[in-house]
């Protein structure tokens, strides 16, 4: 024993994390709540609550709230049973074929929500859906059997995207599980199922529950599918009514703050609870200094049942819409009627090679996913730390504050970014107009996702090997490296891998940022589109998800399975 | 998107205004610069400032054009798709070489959200800014435009330049109505906005939710009347219409049958797919011209390139730059008269005073939230 832990690292390092986590949300939420309380949004103009008042008055906002927690709720619990059951199947059964299906299992997170969602209108409209078509044909209906312009076809479009979230989630959870409680459980007689009941899912709870929550507000921020489905089925919701709102002239600007100002509190809500749940963090402590391997369940002839589910899965949820995306693809407009193959083409292929904006902006788009993955993922390692392992007075105030750009709209956040970036009262670093605000934004907006894995994590690891490690002497940054990370490790590389995607995919506060030269993926896909090329953005979703494809597989081989080392 | 465009960028500067009283004035307003400029640029341009070579009618004086090969450079921001701009940009460099464009290109709502905010953070990066008319209209309130009158648009008719000088008209968006021509035979397309109103459209119709500048055009242009309109409207509702987001997403739906008909949809994309092959076709009979204008901004960094581009983006050169991307040039006489309806009403920034009262019929009768 040499010394007592340097006293520096682990003040400076987690209240330096503690402080840029201020910087980035303080500014964009404190313009949030200032256009809340003020005339028309505009502070210049006054303060007032006759924002707030007339939103929470409307019986309209109450119709919204409905909708809007309907379809969260539908979509997150769709999401919470696909992805959990397949992260099991896949992490703690000898399902045959199971190691394939993680990449595969991420391809719904990387094509554009643009795209997925029509692709669901094109198989389930009433009029036009494939789907429809073929089922009226085969059992002689009179009319089509589903309709994906209403709440259930929401609920759906929205449950099947989110899916591969919580299956990355629930996946670093079950591998970060020490089984051997499992195992006295079965020893002391309890089937397989009580197990699973008593022992294997309360231990789970943290990740559970973090799933659940950033389910939950990734349901209510969702716009795509309201966009898409829920105009033309008249379901308005939350994120609808605040496009609306901001559509108006003038812009309700102040309606607009007030209801996403009751998003932030709803989500506040949920923080609190989540920290409820899991406030007593050693019950959840299965990762110790023991080594331990997870248990794979021996599911017998099941296991061919669930072999079953996977592919069900992979056909219905991946293997629909690519095979309609894989159509588009290869036809100049889409129509719901094979003789439009006559007029198979490679055009759309050869415009997205020739096109010199998109290699330039999947470049930027992957160099800026890594970077903005790799940053949020470390800032929050540090914070979720400081709010589970320490009594720091005000630990739970950075747990709240890290989920606030949840609710902030991202063309607010935009803009909130040009003013901090270029205004000579506020600028600090001179990013502006080139990738490095990006790598801002996208931190910013992401820093729910990696504190909620990183945090649900960080509560199965027992405290006892940092103290450990401070026992014989290793400061706090080396502490943190050499244990607290490596043992982090399923939680950060799934929470690295969903912000990458999302971050890669991310349109509305990045339209505003970029330039000529700094463009990415996303707003290139959004021009196109707009400009009628639809076909053309299904070619390129193809060879994205061929990309995604080849790369996670590489990855697997290279690292193991993200796995701790077996 | 031009329509549903304008309004966020709205909601945008309203959030700049936000910060820009949250910080008290400590800002620099955008518009300190442009006293200066502005009355220069007026003196020049006047005929009688060039004593020596008086320049050709629809050209500017050789003084502003040696100015701006000085500059060498200016920043356009459009919502003219890339591919398009860039070919524009093209054009203007083999006319001047000098003067080198960096291209912001952002749909129309962004453009101006982000032309806005800089501008309120006391940095205005554009030199030229040209976009959707009631876009456009949004910076002209602010103030944070200047006169320009570009002698190229001297024969302009009165609805394509602004009577002060600070827009003129550089392209026109049409809006009609697009059928499919598997669900709805040629003779019985409609032939007026009026016939939707029909019962046998009923459960045809597809709309985009936010198309509130096409009713506006037509009550103040085509009904002159509001009570005509309200009742237009609501016998166009009776018919069941399916709401949709997007111009683009929404004719694709059309293509694909979902339904047979689409109300506002864009005369130029349409004109687009039907080349392509796709089973579509519009309405020539009558439809609504949008106005996308081309503005200077107060205090543009290279104001005299600015002004050379604007004037050459309206001559000859640059409308059949334009239309050579089979898009509509404002320009009287370039425009591929295939595309044109017969009669229009052409709807500008001026719009923009009259857009609640007609986002409210909107919402109101069709019952879009």
């Amino acid at each position: 024993m040499r010394a007592l832990p340097r006293p520096d690292s682990r003040v400076l390092i987690p209240l330096a994390a503690a402080g840029l986590l201020l910087y980035l949300v303080g500014f964009p939420l404190a313009m949030l709540l200032l256009g809340s309380v003020s005339v028309e949004g505009e502070v210049t103009k006054g303060l007032t609550l006759a924002n707030y008042i007339e939103t929470y008055s409307s019986p309209r906002t109450y119709t919204l709230l409905l909708n809007s927690v309907l379809y969260s709720l539908g979509s997150s619990l769709l999401a919470l049973t696909l992805g959990t059951g397949l992260a099991w199947i896949v992490e703690r059964t000898n399902t045959p074929g199971r190691r394939a299906f993680f990449a595969l299992s991420l391809v719904p997170l990387i094509v554009p929500g643009v795209v997925s969602t029509i692709a669901w209108i094109f198989l389930l409209s009433g009029q036009i859906g494939v789907i429809n078509r073929a089922a009226m044909a085969v059992f002689g209906l009179e009319s089509a059997p589903f309709s994906i312009f209403t709440l259930g076809g929401m609920i759906w479009a929205e449950g099947l995207h989110l899916s591969p979230l919580v299956f990355l989630v629930m996946s670093a959870a079950f591998k970060s599980m020490d089984p051997s409680l499992e195992e006295s459980a079965l020893m002391s007689g309890a089937g397989t199922a009580r197990t699973l009941r008593t022992v294997t899912l309360p231990i789970l709870l943290p990740a559970f529950a973090s799933a659940s929550l950033i389910m939950f507000v990734r349901g209510l921020e969702s716009f795509e599918v309201p966009r898409l489905i829920g105009v033309p089925g008249r379901v308005p919701v939350f994120t609808s009514a605040i496009y609306s709102e901001l559509h108006d002239y003038p812009p309700d600007f102040g309606g607009a703050g007030a209801l996403a100002i009751g998003l932030l509190l709803i989500s506040v809500v949920g923080v609190w609870a989540y920290q409820r749940l899991t406030r007593r963090a050693e019950r959840y402590a299965t990762v110790t200094g023991k080594a331990f391997r997870p248990r794979v369940l021996d599911l017998g002839r099941w296991r061919y049942a669930a072999a079953g589910g996977l592919v069900a899965y992979f056909l219905v949820i991946i293997g629909l819409p690519f095979g309609i995306l894989l159509f588009a693809s290869v036809i100049p407009f889409y129509i719901p009627s094979l003789e439009i193959l006559s007029r198979f083409t490679l055009d759309n292929y050869r415009f997205v090679f020739d096109h010199p904006s998109i290699q330039l902006a999947v470049r930027n788009s992957f160099l800026l996913g890594a970077t903005a993955a790799t940053v949020t993922m470390g800032l929050t390692a540090i914070i979720a730390w400081i709010t589970t392992k320490t009594r720091l007075p005000g630990r739970a105030g950075l747990d709240f504050i890290a989920f606030v750009p949840i609710a902030i709209p991202g063309l607010v956040l935009g803009v909130s970014m040009i003013l901090q970036y270029l205004s000579p009262a506020f600028r600090v670093l001179p990013i502006y107009g080139t990738l490095w605000i990006l790598v801002v934004a996208y931190t910013t907006k992401y820093l729910p996702y990696g504190m909620r894995t990183n945090s649900a994590a960080m509560l199965q690891i027992h405290k006892e090997l940092e103290e450990a490690g401070a026992m014989s002497g290793a400061s706090w940054w080396l502490m943190f490296r050499r244990i607290t990370l490596p043992l982090l490790r399923p939680a950060l590389v799934a929470g690295w891998i969903y912000i990458f995607i999302v971050s890669v995919r991310e349109l509305s506060a990045s339209v505003l940022l970029v330039t000529s030269e700094s463009t990415v993926l996303a707003v290139v896909i959004f021009d196109l589109f707009e400009s009628g090329k639809s076909n053309a953005v299904a070619a390129l979703s193809v060879m994205l998800i061929l990309t995604l494809l080849v790369i996670v597989a590489a990855v697997q081989r290279l690292t193991g399975r993200f796995g701790i080392k077996e | 998107m031009r329509h549903h465009a304008h309004l966020t960028a709205l909601v945008l500067t309203a959030v700049a205004a936000i910060v820009a009283g949250a910080c008290g004035g400590a800002t620099q307003p955008a518009p300190t610069t442009a006293p200066t400029t502005a009355p220069t640029a007026a003196a020049t341009a006047a005929p009688t400032a060039a004593p020596t070579a008086a320049p050709k009618p629809g050209e500017l004086d050789k003084a502003t054009i040696d100015k701006a090969k000085q500059e060498g450079k200016l920043t356009f921001y459009t919502s003219l798709n890339e591919d398009d701009a860039k070919f524009v940009i093209a054009e203007f460099n083999k006319a001047y070489p000098e003067i080198k464009v960096t291209l912001n290109r952002k749909s129309s709502e962004k453009i101006v959200a982000q032309f806005i905010t800089e501008a309120k953070a006391g940095s205005v990066l554009a030199d030229v800014l040209e976009t959707g008319g009631l876009d456009i209209a949004k910076p002209i309130k602010e103030g944070l435009i200047q006169e320009f009158r570009p002698p190229a648009a001297d024969k302009f008719p009165d609805n394509l330049k602004d009577p002060k000088g600070l827009w003129t008209a550089a392209r026109l968006g049409i809006e009609s109505i697009a059928w499919n021509t598997t669900l709805v035979k040629a003779e019985d397309a409609p032939k007026s906005f009026e016939d939707l109103a029909d019962p046998k459209w009923k459960g045809k119709i597809l709309i985009e939710s936010t198309d509130v500048e096409v009713l506006l055009a037509l009550a103040k242009l085509k009904f002159k009347d509001d009570a005509k309109t309200t009742d237009y409207l609501k016998k166009l509702a009776a018919n069941d219409l399916q709401p949709s987001a997007g111009h683009t997403e929404t004719l694709d739906l059309l293509i694909a049958g979902q339904r047979a008909v689409f109300w506002g949809a864009h005369g130029h994309t349409t004109a687009r797919k039907a080349k392509d092959g796709a089973p579509v076709d519009y309405m020539r009979t009558e439809g609504v011209l949008t106005v996308d204008g081309a503005v200077l901004p107060k205090g543009a960094p290279n104001v005299n390139a600015a002004k050379v581009f604007i004037n050459w983006y309206l001559g000859e050169d640059g409308q059949k730059a334009v239309a050579a991307r089979k898009r509509v040039p404002a320009r009287p006489g370039i425009a591929d008269p295939a595309l044109m309806p017969k009669t229009t009403y052409v709807s500008g920034p001026e719009g923009i005073d009259d857009f609640a009262k007609y986002d409210k019929m909107w919402k109101d009768i069709l019952g879009f939230q």
